[in-house]
């Protein structure tokens, strides 16, 4: 009963804060109300009993991503967007990618959770002892490390790319810029710098 | 406690009432403790910091000053509020709630001796790493909603120095969570009962002391309060209560850190050697005494040292703690590794 009510009430606020964050005109509120989304999101995702996975979502999207993405808005001070002109100039790829993700959703809804039942369909299992006695944590260890470290690795390389991609962006330097350089700073002695002169009268 | 309730009422509604007040005076006997704990640990440190500086610090009173914190606390309970006419009032009030909230929020988990703890959480460390990535919030929204030019600059350089040195912190963690196997704070100590992990892993403790420190906005690396640049930072335009809750979550944020490094590095609870004198003395005497022993090092480098520039903070963070940490890491598993030393 309890549980119920705290799916309804979760996944009403995350639609709530979700639809407030597209339609709302100052910025800085509409990421906080995704951070909002964020949070619920979370608590749907405890309900279900996934601990870990809701504590890494917190940790990843709400504790660096959407940090960033406040930062980026206060900084740039984007201050209140005309609504009215951008929206209907987005309603087309905007359906096309909501279409997308619905018909994504919809396939992984109609298949039969193929992507488990290697692990799953191995015999000599005590059942019970793996839903008694195995943490969250340990089962997903588990599969992540067997069955799917190839793909956990692929997933690695992609984020060193996204990583090599942005360092790559920054590595741009002028030339000609003063810059400090402690090595020449701590080699600097006095005899070096400072001279003395006769001045002649 | 539930079956002691039962032997005496089958009342569903009384024994859900029961459960709700009882959690109640349970977390009250957390919070009013750590207030407390906090108001003289602003004492000790102007106390540490006068006899360092050759001064007698707060002593007028009480005895020896002893009820500084007090009056302290009733100054800023008594002064006016004021709200800056164009701040946004709604996210202004609600920052530093946030923050001091976040930061009791974090106790939750935290365990004074074996069977004293609020929850035993099994994933304890992502709780908590999860927790303190939230903390920025209270700061960044703060600096925004003031609407002036040094509360902004003051957030977000806080921000971006405590997202910085939480990455150098998960690493350091993660060493010790490879050599205990378990993400449950308890377990965490109990893994520590042949050796502390400060003796193996003592320049990764070193790491993870420099790196609160910064996490912390703790000096030498308390940037977002530069007095000569940014006045007072994220929280200039905070006054009375406002002002008193920001201090307040930055303090339990400073004990709560020391907990935790007592907790990895020091074994938390554990007598230094297992002889009968020493279980003799309470264990959460033993964890308080490391605790308040990692206090002091906080406030004695705050007397020491002084402030790190901007560009060498970050350059810390990203360029030297950064690699350091995953270079440990590496060695910490090959080590384990070649000794077949990961606990099962």
């Amino acid at each position: 009963m309890i549980k119920l009510v705290l799916f309804y009430f979760f996944s009403g606020l995350s639609l709530v804060s979700a639809s407030i964050v597209i339609s709302v005109k100052n910025p800085v509120f509409s990421v906080v109300f995704l951070i909002l989304v964020f949070f619920n999101v979370v608590g749907l995702l405890l309900l279900l009993g996934a601990e870990f996975l809701s504590l890494l979502f917190l940790i990843v999207y709400v504790g660096a991503i959407a940090v960033l993405f406040l930062f980026v808005v206060m900084i740039l001070n984007l201050k209140f967007i005309e609504l009215r002109s951008s929206f209907f100039y987005y309603a087309f790829f905007g359906s096309l990618i909501m279409a997308i993700f619905l018909f994504e959703i919809f396939i992984i809804l109609n298949s039969d959770l193929t992507f488990a039942s290697s692990y799953f369909l191995e015999r000599k299992r005590i059942w019970v002892q793996e839903l008694y006695s195995y943490t969250n944590l340990q089962i997903l260890g588990n599969v992540l490390y067997t069955s799917y470290s190839y793909l956990f690795i692929l997933s690695g390389f992609v984020l060193l790319v996204a990583i090599l991609g942005a360092i790559i962006l920054t590595l741009y330097q002028r030339s000609q810029i003063r810059r400090q350089d402690p090595n020449v700073q701590v080699v600097r002695n006095f005899d070096d710098t400072i001279r003395f002169f006769k001045f002649l009268k | 406690m539930e079956s002691f309730i039962l032997l005496f009422t089958n009342d569903k509604l009384l024994i859900f009432n029961f459960i709700i007040i009882l959690l109640f005076i349970k977390s009250l006997s957390y919070i009013i403790p750590l207030i407390i704990a906090i108001a003289y640990l602003t004492l000790i440190e102007r106390k540490i910091i006068g006899s360092i500086q050759k001064r007698k610090g707060p002593n007028i009173v009480g005895i020896f000053g002893l009820l500084q914190p007090i009056a302290d606390g009733l100054k800023l309970l008594l002064k006016e509020t004021s709200l800056p006419n164009s701040a946004n009032i709604f996210i202004f009030i609600i920052a530093p709630i946030l923050t001091f909230f976040l930061a009791l929020c974090a106790w939750a988990i935290m365990p004074f001796n074996e069977i004293n703890f609020y929850s035993n959480l099994n994933i304890g460390i992502l709780y908590l790493l999860a927790i303190s990535s939230l903390g920025v919030y209270g700061i960044i929204i703060s600096g925004w909603a003031s609407n002036s030019k040094y509360a902004f600059l003051g957030g977000l350089r806080s921000a971006a120095q405590i997202i910085s040195y939480e990455v150098s912190i998960g690493l350091i963690i993660i060493n010790v969570l490879l050599c205990s196997g378990t993400l449950n704070l308890k377990e965490i100590v109990l893994a520590q009962q042949n050796i502390w992990y400060i003796f193996p892993l003592f320049p990764l403790f070193l790491m993870f002391f420099i790196s609160s420190l910064a996490e912390t906005n703790r000096s030498p690396f308390d940037l977002p309060e530069a007095e000569a640049e940014l006045v007072a930072g994220y929280n200039v335009e905070y006054s009375a209560m406002g002002f008193a809750l920001f201090f307040l979550g930055e303090y339990t944020n400073i004990i709560l850190i020391s907990a935790v490094s007592t907790i990895l590095f020091l074994a938390g609870w554990l007598p230094p050697f297992d002889i009968f004198l020493f279980n003799w003395i309470p264990n959460s005497i033993w964890f308080g005494f490391k605790t308040i022993i990692i206090l002091v090092l906080f406030i004695w480098v705050r007397a020491a040292f002084p402030r790190y520039r901007y560009d060498q903070l970050i350059q810390l963070g990203w360029k030297i703690f950064l690699p350091l940490s995953l270079a440990w890491l590496m060695l910490t598993s090959g080590i384990l590794l070649s000794y077949d030393g990961f606990p099962n």
